[in-house]
């Protein structure tokens, strides 16, 4: 361990560096608090002796500059002190001093002092690499909780139904939270969607999220085997069958989940529910223009083996809007520790009822998050929100989350096509928008979110008259692009980059970089058809 | 992660390299430019074969710009041959076909070597 002996006086400090070596200790030695300083940020030396007068810089500046940087480790401070000066150790210790020792000093007293000063070194030491393994694994287990989440526990949206549009969004919180949704498609007119969250947090509860949803899955495969296409498994049947099965394994976990499983029927035109123990449903009736909530009395899966599930049912219309949700969304928190609450829900679907489910959803998105103002997510946010008929055969909006990552960008890519196709934009239009975007994505991925690697994009993509338009929305750093963007760039071989803003502005028919209200930033890009 | 392939051959004495997969980007750029390293080991006049790369992004360009360094600093050079029509306009975009010399066939890209 190194020392650092620092005092102006010759004598005491060539005594002192004598003794320490003879101690078998490292030491260097300065000669007053300037150069004591330099040295120290040059090695941070683990323990410091310095004395508490000197011309100056004296021991107490020098303390509290030592305490005043950011450096890693902890460096042990020892302040010498006179027997004939009056010291107020209280002030010593004010500045960031652990320990006093007296001049002159008692080498037997100062080898037991310093002994102390060591086990308290390696204890911050021992302390400090313990944290950064728990810090590496707590990083690995979101990474793993995330990585289930998006392949296990989500599921897009069926493509092949006319009947109903679904938008669905999931974002995982910091700790994963076994949130899962997924469809079913009996026919194009007849969807079952349930929606559900395994108790618990990190990846047990994921683990559990995606075994239940499997089970829920293999239940419905189950009794369709044994049923007519007229006769569909009922609802109720496949909860209870699913619950069977599950309940003794999650009673043994010591788990249990609450669940929505609704099937949208639009040839009788009815939605049909079973609720275990779920967040309310928000129900949008578009004839007569009033909300209601939705909820059943069934316990949650998991609690008693052989529940018998009820469910109910409502008649819908073209245009009523259902949101079913986890309760991440509700009960997201301000920073007063207010709830979102379904009043505030309900106030959002009354707003924007008859626009299409992924712009509500858009608008859902944005005020929770002024709501908790960027506060991180305590609990996975995830909603289904479903419109009964379309009144166009083409979609207005489209909205989904990727991880910040760079494995993302092909499928980014793939996606911009789709849309883009859909929308009926040219070849050429096409390969430019996708590269407008990646590059874009890519931007975001290295500047705005380079620090942790964690963070999500979100993708709002709008159909528009002349094309489409994309807004990538993010957390991070406001950027300002510099003005030369719109320049080509100078040719040399020496760089490697920066074509990448020039790529964005050239390619794209109008490009801009912002702000939300909500404080997200974005960046829309715009691409016309040809 | 996107994939992108790289296998060489030598062709009457010129190092011909096939890039092919889904990109060429900042994905995979940083794997691109290790497995290359190597091929400035022995060699230092390359044609590069575009034709089944489908994607190539700025980072993309910026790998390929610095093997044009390494073989300049070799005394040699890097063309580029059958590039892809989105990928030929990307490089005329960011004007690296006043860096690159760009052919439409392989062979006369090789026959450039010998003129």
């Amino acid at each position: 361990m190194k020392i650092l002996i620092v005092d102006d006086e010759q004598v005491s400090r060539m005594v002192l560096s004598r003794t320490l070596r003879a101690l078998e200790y490292m030491v260097d030695v300065a000669s007053s608090g300037k150069e004591a300083w330099e040295m120290y940020q040059a090695h941070q030396h683990s323990i410091v002796i310095a004395d508490w007068v000197m011309p100056e810089m004296d021991g107490l500046q020098l303390c509290e500059l030592i305490r005043g940087q950011s450096h890693i480790g902890y460096s042990y401070l020892i302040l010498l002190t006179s027997k004939y000066e009056k010291q107020d150790r209280l002030t010593g210790l004010k500045s960031g001093a652990d320990d006093f020792i007296t001049k002159p000093f008692d080498r037997a007293e100062l080898s037991a002092r310093l002994g102390i000063a060591e086990r308290i070194v390696q204890m911050e030491q021992q302390l400090r690499s313990a944290n950064e393994r728990l810090e590496v694994k707590r990083r690995q287990e979101i990474e793993i909780g995330g990585n289930i989440q998006r392949s296990l526990l989500m599921a897009r949206p069926p493509e092949d139904v006319k009947a109903f549009e679904f938008a669905p969004m999931n974002l995982p919180s910091s700790q994963v939270d076994g949130d899962f949704f997924d469809f079913f498609v009996h026919r194009p007119t007849v969807v079952d969607v349930f929606i559900g969250d395994a108790m618990g947090k990190g990846i047990a509860a994921a683990l559990i999220g995606a075994g239940s949803k499997t089970t829920l899955l293999r239940s419905v495969g189950t009794l369709l085997s044994s049923s007519s296409l007229e006769n569909l498994p009922s609802p109720k049947d496949i909860v209870q069958h699913a619950n069977r099965t599950l309940a003794t394994e999650l009673m043994r976990l010591d788990s249990f989940i609450t669940l929505e499983y609704v099937r949208f029927d639009a040839e009788q035109m009815v939605a049909t529910f079973v609720d275990c123990g779920h967040t309310k449903i928000v129900h949008w009736d578009s004839t007569c223009n009033e909300i209601h909530e939705l909820s059943g009395t069934n316990f949650p899966i998991g609690f008693i083996s052989d529940e018998t599930y009820g469910e109910f049912s409502v008649s819908i219309a073209e245009g009523d809007i259902f949101v079913i949700y986890s309760d991440g969304v509700t009960e997201a928190m301000s920073p007063s520790k207010e709830l979102f609450g379904i009043e505030r829900l309900k106030h959002i679907i009354r707003e924007f009822a008859t626009e299409s489910p992924f712009q509500i959803l858009y608008r859902l998105r944005e005020r929770i998050r002024k709501h908790t103002q960027d506060g991180e997510l305590q609990d996975d946010f995830t909603v289904v929100i479903v419109r009964v008929g379309l009144s166009t055969a083409e979609w207005q909006h489209q909205l989904r989350v990727f991880p910040s990552r760079l494995e993302s960008l092909s499928e980014i890519r793939h996606m911009v096509g789709t849309l883009s196709e859909d929308c009926g934009l040219v070849k050429i239009a096409i390969d430019e928008l996708q590269l407008a975007v990646h590059e874009a994505i890519a931007n975001i991925i290295e500047h705005a979110h380079a620090r942790d690697g964690v963070g999500e994009i979100e993708i709002f993509a709008e159909r528009i008259t002349e094309g489409l338009e994309i807004k990538l929305l993010y957390e991070g750093p406001e950027f300002v692009p510099p003005e030369s963007v719109t320049s080509q760039p100078v040719i040399n071989t020496q760089r490697d980059g920066g074509f990448g803003l020039y790529i964005i502005q050239a390619y794209a028919d109008e490009v801009t970089y912002g702000t939300e209200d909500s404080g997200l930033r974005f960046i829309k890009i715009m691409k016309r058809k040809s | 992660m996107s994939n992108v392939e790289v296998r060489s051959e030598k062709e009457s004495g010129v190092s011909v390299v096939y890039l092919s997969g889904q990109a060429l980007d900042a994905s995979n750029v940083q794997r691109f430019r290790t497995e290359t390293t190597s091929l400035f080991d022995a060699e230092k006049y390359f044609v590069f074969v575009l034709r089944d790369l489908k994607f190539v992004d700025s980072s993309g360009i910026g790998a390929l710009l610095s093997c044009l360094r390494k073989a300049h600093a070799l005394g040699g050079s890097v063309k580029l041959a059958e590039l892809p029509m989105n990928v030929r306009q990307l490089f005329e975009l960011v004007r690296m076909d006043r860096l690159f010399e760009i052919y439409d066939a392989k062979e006369k890209a090789i026959d450039s070597f010998r003129s």
